[in-house]
């Protein structure tokens, strides 16, 4: 049994062992109540006859509900605050820890409202959201839930758990005095975390560690260290120990200036480092300059620094310009244009220019390419045209390539019960190499009739396509491709249906006096079943009338046996070689943010249970 | 080399483990009458001795005759007074049922399905969001929105 690599297991280590983090922080609400229970499924807390200390009040309320991936903290039925001069009352308490900013409403003859703390980004009546978004009964269907009896939650907005209980699928299992209800699967740690350890028989001993440090969105940091010991496996073919470290840093200075830093390191003698300078002069200009060195493995390293900036003046369009400067004498550079003329032409002209030294050779590939392109749109048809120009300037090559495209929008016929499409492109190449001049010439025109679907009957429908493509080149080849499809729906009822699907595609090549082409036939039938009890599937079956053969034919089944598992199979017969190709089974757990699967496939022969977050 | 390190390992996740876990916490339990279904339907059917709404939504045309706020109460012993405000999109009280007493015995009922209407007359529902505020023995337990188009 493969168990994905031990998902489930570090899942459990992340609930029980491993979760409290090292450094602890200083809570953001530390709340007291009856009972508490929350969701690792959904991220969301309910309590019960809560008290905590917010704006210097004492808030107190019958019931308490969280959604910690909203940010939304609301408390309820007959609700308290309590100051030391004032005392204020009333139904319904909605808040925001991180901006210290709450709004109280009372049902009496009218809506009232009433805020509390600093005005902050979020405006008050903005903090109120649905009651129902969460709630007990939501909670205690979750797959894993947490009862505690006090709970802490942190600036990061990780929540600690007091005297807690976990309860699977319902069932009531182990105790914690503390714990981190919020550990997951891709939630960072606010301090050092040991985030895995682990044995298996192709990899070794692996440990995961990291560290995250954020403070009020200004600075932040994440670095993750990764190892393997292969020391412990017999007969390990590749390097004894495997050390990988990864750190990101990023903060944000005022006047819209922003730094990040990036750094890779590989025990494999690979490394890498880019530091990033941006800055937002206005809502029109931008400036970023990074510097960046690349170490990879055999090679010599290289170090690059560069300049972007784009600037946008209004009605004369938009321009950016970029310059990259590398060790070697290399150099990187481009510029582009690009505006609306009457609202209906849009003009982009880019050039670029690159120097970059052949590995070896000690030759640098100089390359200069430049693009126009203008397109004009209108309520009946587009009409664009590109010219498109590279040179080498170390081979002497030169390339160009006009392009003219014209398609008409839809046009819908008989109150658009037939549609009609039209497109033409001709495309002209150029090239100059060693004196020697090579042009070709080629022009495609599609065309599509389509036919919305025609009621027969009540419960049968008829839809019908038809496509034509022909594709001319200067040498006289010519190639003409047509389609129709036909397509036909007969419903039993609201939940079954059957539908048949035919095509015939036929291709012409012409040279001359010389024509040869193919005619493929295909003829599908799928039965549909969508039962509002749960019970969902399809199966199909492919004929091909010019060979007068079955081909394959694919099942696939749906069940929901309970509120929240589901059974689910597929599979795959092979009438050609009379044999079930492959057979997929699952058992599903839609558990909120994750999703557990129990999967066997046929043909890999594997059992495999995997732990997916959404 | 190979042993140490794997006793070293179990050590530091015995130690772990004690640290952490325990089998003496006492799971705490939920209160009484919690309200686990507020709903909006323009109509209700009895199933089992259950009310159940009919088509629920949360948007109704403005010309509706009737609309129905069903509720379902969790647990329930000795007393149930129920009590639901209406409120029109300018958050002026619509309707007010007052304290309803809907149980006040000494048995212990799972389940306790009760439901409130309002049966506006011609162009009298006001186009908007309309909310309902919902009391349980005199606390709010619950609050939803309806939109009226």
């Amino acid at each position: 049994m493969k168990s994905a690599d031990g998902v489930l297991l570090r899942l459990f280590f992340s609930l029980t062992l491993l979760s409290p983090a090292v450094f602890a922080e200083k809570p953001l609400l530390s709340l007291k109540g009856s009972y508490f229970a929350y969701s690792y499924d959904l991220n969301q807390l309910y309590g019960e006859n809560v008290e905590f200390e917010f704006l210097g009040y004492r808030v107190s309320g019958r019931y308490m509900i969280i959604n910690i991936v909203s940010k939304s903290f609301c408390v309820y039925g007959q609700v308290v605050l309590a100051g030391d001069m004032e005392r204020t009352a009333g139904d319904e308490f909605w808040f925001s820890p991180e901006e210290s900013t709450g709004v109280l409403l009372t049902y009496d003859a009218s809506i009232l409202a009433k805020s509390f703390g600093k005005a902050g980004e979020t405006t008050p009546s903005a903090l109120v959201r649905d009651i129902h978004d969460v709630s007990l009964p939501k909670i205690q269907k979750s797959m894993f839930y947490l009862t505690a009896k006090a709970i802490e939650i942190t600036n990061s907005f990780e929540v600690y758990g007091y005297q807690v209980r976990l309860f699977v699928e319902g069932i009531e299992s182990v105790g914690f005095r503390k714990l981190n209800l919020t550990s997951g699967l891709s939630r960072r740690f606010a301090g050092i975390t040991v985030d895995k350890i682990w044995f298996n028989r192709t990899q070794g001993l692996i440990t995961s560690l990291s560290h995250s440090y954020d403070k009020e969105n200004r600075f932040n940091t994440h670095s993750r260290v990764y190892y393997e010991e292969h020391t412990l496996l017999k007969n390990y073919a590749g390097l004894k120990r495997q050390l990988d470290i990864m750190t990101t840093l990023s903060t944000n200075f005022a006047n819209n200036l922003n730094l990040a830093v990036n750094g890779n390191y590989n025990s494999s003698n690979l490394w890498n480092m880019n530091t990033i300078l941006s800055k937002k002069w206005n809502e029109r200009s931008s400036t970023r300059i990074d510097l960046t060195y690349n170490k990879p493995v055999q090679y010599k390293g290289e170090a690059w620094l560069g300049l972007q900036t784009s600037y946008a003046m209004n009605k004369m369009g938009e321009i950016a310009v970029g310059l990259r400067y590398g060790s070697g004498d290399q150099l990187l550079g481009n510029i582009s244009y690009s505006n609306t003329f009457l609202k209906r032409v849009n003009v982009l002209m880019t050039s670029s220019y690159s120097k970059l030294s052949i590995v070896g050779s000690g030759e640098s590939a100089k390359i200069w390419s430049s693009n126009i392109s203008a397109s004009f749109t209108s309520r009946i048809f587009n009409l664009s045209t590109d010219y498109f120009l590279n040179r080498d300037l170390l081979g002497h090559q030169k390339l160009s390539q006009p392009r003219l495209t014209l398609s008409f929008n839809q046009v819908d016929f008989y109150e658009g019960l037939m549609t009609f499409r039209l497109m033409n492109i001709s495309i002209m190449n150029e090239s100059l190499s060693s004196g020697s001049r090579q042009r070709s010439f080629s022009n495609n025109l599609t065309f599509n009739l389509g036919v919305k679907p025609v009621f027969i009957q009540k419960t049968m429908n008829l839809k019908f396509g038809f496509s034509l493509e022909q594709f001319l080149e200067m040498s006289k080849r010519n190639f003409t491709s047509g389609g129709v499809i036909v397509n036909a729906v007969k419903e039993f009822g609201k939940e079954v249906t059957l539908e048949g699907f035919y095509s015939v595609q036929s291709r012409r090549k012409t040279q001359g006096w010389f024509i040869e082409g193919t005619t493929s036939q295909d003829l599908s039938l799928v039965f549909r079943v969508s039962k509002t009890t749960g019970l969902e599937g399809w199966m199909s079956l492919s004929y091909d009338p010019k060979r007068n053969e079955w081909r394959t034919s694919f099942a696939e089944l749906s069940l929901r046996f309970s509120q929240a598992w589901r059974f689910h199979t597929l599979a795959c017969y092979d009438f050609l070689f009379k044999r079930i190709n492959n057979v997929d089974v699952f058992l599903v757990r839609e558990a909120g943010r994750f999703q557990l699967r129990f999967v066997w496939r046929s043909l890999s022969k594997q059992f495999v249970i995997e732990l997916t977050p959404k | 080399m190979r042993i140490r390190l794997s006793f070293l390992t179990i050590g530091w996740l015995i130690s772990n483990c004690c640290s952490c876990m325990s089998f003496k916490i006492v799971s705490s339990a939920p209160g009484e009458n919690i309200l686990e279904n507020l709903e909006f339907c323009p109509s209700v059917e009895e199933d089992q001795g259950i009310l159940k709404p009919v088509e629920p939504r949360d948007e109704f045309e403005k010309d509706s005759t009737q609309i129905f706020c069903l509720i379902k109460v969790r647990v329930v012993s000795k007393s149930l007074t129920l009590r639901w405000k209406w409120y029109s999109p300018e958050k002026k009280l619509w309707k007010d049922t007052g304290e309803v007493v809907v149980y006040s015995g000494n048995k212990s009922i799972d389940f306790v399905s009760a439901y409130d209407r309002i049966n506006p007359e011609k162009d009298e529902l006001a186009q908007g969001v309309w909310t309902v505020a919902v009391f349980i023995n005199g606390h709010l337990a619950g609050r939803r929105i309806f939109k009226v188009s």
